[in-house]
């Protein structure tokens, strides 16, 4: 039986560590904060709603991706839709079509939920990535975010970009 | 246990010694009261009875019906009433059958044996009497005598199997073995053609267990082995366990000679289960090839084609091609297709050559895997790079070169920072180096990875515990732990017997004692040569903490290490059920095994570790006893003698605290939780042999007993003949010019001198002893006070061996000073965590 070599799987509360982890060696540079992680597994019942993927590359975890639910529109920084809060790859394991699969799923879980538009904020150093972005049909909106994103470096510059789903 | 109480349904055999008529009817009443349970009713009919005098059948009666009420304190005072009353064993037959019932619940065998014996001579005709009998006997390895029993028992229910199965099993065991199968035979011929479905798994395990015995008893005789041979066919059909008849099957025919049927077996297992490497060895055997290299390899090549989907095949040739190049090459095509798929086990895999080819097979890995690693792409073939690293990473700490070994760890870290069996590897290496604590915050790093993951808890807590964090290994224990009402899984994971646990967190806990003393004795020396009286206070509080916690550890230790005793109790225990168990299901061959488990139950390598962890402790006891007897001698002002302590009551509270965080067992049971009072013992070292030693020593042999602790545990209850014959068994089995006997013998030596305590008959005999096998000692210096018996020592034995310094340390004859430098130097060869735990624990 031929299996797929990438494979993606919940995020669950016992292997939430492993997500972490991949998030923080792929940005370190990035400060999160604890509750952005257990924030997937709220002790209380919030009512915020999370996607939160992990990707195994031959049942080793090397990806991880979380994007949050925006039902209600919360500025112009945040739109209604989903927005994809961090997506990572270990970088040996770039290459694989694992970001496809992660925007896939956010695709999925965006239509399921009556969203219509995905969204994401990078740093506008990360020229690769918006590049990225952009070869998979998302678009840059207004301006550069003054000092979006805090790293350990000081605040850096970030861009929205962001895509229609029908 | 379960409550057996079946004998009581037989009628009773006679009257109840001394009692009306009436009264006796009155008392067989509450005896069908106390069989249905009805305590209370059974009590209150006793009570109005006894009103008139009581007899031992009563008191015995009501002590039983307290036990089962729960009220065992109760039950014991009115058994020993009953027992007070009788002359000897004359009781009536019942009074005998409750007593017997009742020692044997509370566990004391050989006197429930007594009474139920008393029960049957003072003429009970109750024959299920023989039933719990042969169970006891059992129990106590009086086989002998559980035989006679068995026999009566079968006598009278010939109907059951099992009473045929346990009388064949007796007599086997009593050597009867003729009888034995005689005895299977028997029924087999009754049973013929009866045997329902149910009762077929039954009959293999017998038909099995009588070629068993015929087997042992035709030892080397050809025509009895024939005969084996032609029982095995016979029942072949009817036996299930194919695995076991095939074995046994090409064992005769090898004893026979018939090599060629032999292999024929030899290759049908192998075809049943290519991958058990037992079975190649002994094909090799049988074809009679095991010392030529040429036709070996051959033949593996032939059966890698047969079976190419396993391992053994390939793995074989590695163990005997002598080439380098070839042997090179056949690694390569073992462990490469295995890398390249991330076979995490590859290094266990081989891990045994390089015990066994320690010259030729890890250099030759190196080259083989190392060139393989450089040609993968950590990009394009992750898998293969990150296990080869892996596997490199094991190869390096097996050759002991930690640097390298990191290097390669850190690599396949660097690369995949999400697999959890590299941070248990990157903690191993570090364990290696010594550095313990990093070690346990890796291997925590990896935990945190996966939260589910039991192995990798289990790791974190003991190199939580190796690094001395009893605290943090307690929290991350208890996550996979029934904690209920407790603070902690402590209480549970006593329940369940982890001993693994316990005993590391013993370990653990007497090292904390080790160090929280050497604290002690500085601070104490410290609070000596202070002058100022400043801040007093303070000291005298700190002086008290850590005195409590020097105490605290070592009774800690010690009753973890008890906790472990207790589980081996259990466990020889455990075994009563299963003398009727396993022969109601027809299991005599696992019965057998259990037998020979339970034999050397007391020299399984966790009870053993566990005393030696006690003796320590209870030797310490002992010394320090004596030490202050001496000083109490000399001059009776008995600084020793402790002033009465006042706690402070924070510091009451804190013991309070603390007492819920160590509790091993439920609270209302325990009345001793930091183990105070074993330490308090007068007598350390009979504690140690009633919980320990004894047990041990009788199931040890002699080739694998641990000669040093019996001469340290002789030498110190003075009996010199005794460690005599731990020096000559040792310098027998192990060697005798090592170090170690050497030391002993000094040891010895100067223990027997005219100024030393001790019993001079012993003496006498240890010199005699002395003289005849160790006459090469310089023995006419013994009373030489200028003689340097450390010098001799050096001089003539290999003066870096770390056992003999230890030992010697421990002995404490000599200089304190010198001893150190040549533990000093003697370390150097050893890792580093070695070095490190004899620099802090042992000097």
């Amino acid at each position: 039986m031929a299996r797929d070599l990438v494979n993606l799987d919940n995020v669950y509360a016992n292997n939430l560590g492993t997500l972490e982890k991949i998030c923080k060696v792929v940005n370190p540079s990035i400060e999160f904060p604890a509750s952005f992680f257990e924030e997937l597994f709220p002790k209380d019942t919030k009512k915020d709603t999370y996607f939160a993927q992990m990707a195994y590359f031959s049942e080793i975890p090397v990806a991880g991706i979380k994007s949050k639910l925006y039902p209600k529109r919360k500025g112009d920084n945040y739109p209604k839709g989903v927005c994809i809060e961090i997506m990572a790859t270990l970088e040996n394991y770039e290459g694989h079509g694992i970001n496809d699969k992660f925007l896939e799923y956010v695709a999925d879980e965006c239509k399921k939920h009556h969203q219509h538009l995905v969204y994401t904020h990078i740093p506008l150093t990360e020229e690769k990535t918006i590049q990225w972005y952009k070869d998979n049909g998302f678009e840059s909106e207004g301006d550069a975010l003054k000092d979006f994103i805090k790293t350990v470096d000081g605040p850096v510059d970030a861009v929205l970009l962001k895509k229609h789903y029908e | 246990m379960s409550r057996r109480r079946g004998g009581m349904k037989g009628k009773p055999a006679g009257k109840a010694a001394g009692a009306g008529k009436d009264q006796h009817g009155q008392f067989l009443e509450a005896l069908k009261l106390y069989e249905g349970k009805q305590y209370k009713k059974a009590l209150k009919m006793l009570d109005t009875m006894m009103k008139k005098g009581s007899t031992p059948d009563m008191l015995a009666l009501k002590g039983l019906c307290f036990y089962y009420q729960g009220d065992k304190t109760d039950a014991a005072g009115y058994i020993k009433q009953s027992v007070a009353k009788i002359e000897g064993t004359k009781a009536s037959a019942i009074c005998c059958h409750l007593l017997g019932i009742y020692m044997r619940t509370t566990k004391e065998y050989p006197d429930s044996i007594k009474w139920f014996q008393a029960s049957l001579d003072n003429g009970s005709t109750n024959k299920q009497i023989y039933r719990d009998l042969a169970t006891l006997h059992s129990q106590v390895g009086d086989f002998k005598a559980a035989l006679v029993a068995r026999k009566k028992y079968w006598e009278a229910f010939m109907g059951y199997r099992a009473n045929w199965t346990s009388l064949a099993v007796a007599q086997d065991i009593n050597g009867e073995r003729q009888q034995a199968v005689n005895t299977l035979s028997q029924f087999e011929k009754l049973a013929e053609g009866k045997l329902g479905e149910a009762e077929m798994y039954e009959n293999n395990e017998c038909l099995i267990y009588k070629n068993d015995i015929m087997y042992k008893a035709a030892g080397d005789n050809p025509d009895k082995l024939k005969n084996v041979l032609h029982h095995l066919d016979d029942i072949e059909a009817n036996v299930y366990d194919k695995f076991g008849l095939l074995e046994r099957k090409a064992s005769i025919y090898m004893k026979l000679g018939q090599l060629k049927d032999a292999s024929i077996v030899y290759r049908t297992l192998i075809k049943r289960n290519p991958d058990n490497f037992k079975y190649y060895k002994l094909l090799e055997v049988s074809l009679g090839i095991s010392g030529n290299n040429k036709l070996k390899k051959a033949l593996y090549e032939k059966l890698a084609k047969f079976y190419p989907r396993c391992e053994a095949p390939k793995f074989m040739p590695l163990t005997f091609v002598q080439d380098e190049t070839e042997l090179s090459k056949l690694l390569g095509e073992y462990l490469l297709p295995q890398l390249k798929r991330g076979v995490p086990a590859t290094f266990s895999n081989i891990k045994v050559l390089y015990s066994k080819r320690r010259h030729v097979v890890p250099k030759l890995v190196e080259q083989v895997v190392t060139k393989y690693l450089s040609e993968q792409d950590p990009k394009e073939q992750p898998i293969p790079y990150i296990w080869s690293c892996y596997f490199l990473a094991q190869h390096f700490l097996n050759l002991r070169q930690y640097q390298t070994a990191q290097e390669h760890i850190d690599r396949a870290l660097a690369h995949t920072p999400t697999m959890v069996e590299f941070y248990i590897l990157k903690g191993r290496i570090l364990k290696h180096t010594g550095q313990l604590e990093q070690a346990a915050e890796t291997v925590e790093e990896g935990r945190k990875l996966d939260l589910q993951d039991r192995f990798i808890n289990c790791k974190t807590v003991k190199y939580y515990l190796r690094a001395n964090m009893v605290d943090k290994a307690v929290d991350v224990a208890s996550l996979f732990t029934k904690n209920d009402e407790s603070v902690n899984g402590v209480k549970d994971l006593h329940l369940v017997e982890a001993s693994w646990f316990i005993v590391e967190q013993a370990e653990a806990y007497h090292r904390l004692h080790v160090s929280a003393q050497k604290k002690l004795a500085d601070a104490q020396a410290a609070a000596a040569t202070a002058t100022t009286t400043e801040g007093e206070d303070s000291k005298e509080t700190d002086l008290r903490e850590l005195e409590w916690s020097v105490e605290k550890y070592e009774g800690l230790a010690l009753k973890r290490f008890h906790a472990i005793s207790k589980f081996y109790n259990q466990f020889e225990d455990d075994q009563l059920d299963f003398h009727s168990y396993c022969m109601r299901k027809g299991t005599p061959r696992a019965y057998l095994e259990m037998l020979e488990w339970g034999k050397r139950l007391y020299t399984k390598p966790m009870y053993t570790r566990a005393m030696n962890g006690a003796a320590r402790i209870y030797f310490n006891l002992h010394d320090r006893s004596l030490k202050r007897h001496q000083s109490a001698d000399g001059e009776a002002d008995g600084d020793v003698a402790k002033k009465p302590r006042k706690e402070t009551a924070s510091m009451k509270k804190r013991k309070g605290e603390e007492k819920k965080r160590v509790l091993a067992y439920p609270a209302e049971e325990e009345t001793d939780v930091f183990g105070e009072k074993l330490l308090a013992t007068k007598e350390p070292l009979a504690a140690f042999n009633d919980a320990f030693y004894a047990k041990y020593s009788a199931q040890a042999p002699d080739s694998e007993r641990n000669h040093i602790l019996d001469f340290e545990y002789q030498y110190r209850t003075g009996k010199l003949a005794l460690c005599l014959g731990a020096l000559s068994k040792y310098s027998k089995v192990h060697d005798a010019k090592s170090a170690v006997t050497g030391a002993m013998a000094v040891a010895l030596v100067l223990a027997t001198k005219e100024s030393a305590p001790g019993d001079k008959i012993a003496k006498m005999v240890a010199t005699k002893g002395l003289e005849t096998d160790f006459s090469q000692l310089p023995l006419s210096e013994r009373d030489n006070e200028s003689f340097d018996w450390l010098s001799y020592i050096c001089d003539n034995y290999n003066a870096t061996d770390l056992r003999a310094l230890l030992f010697m340390q421990h002995m404490d004859l000599f200089d304190a000073a010198r001893l150190h430098e040549l533990i000093m130097k003697a370390i150097q060869q050893e890792e580093p965590v070695t070095q490190n735990a004899v620099l802090q624990y042992e000097l």
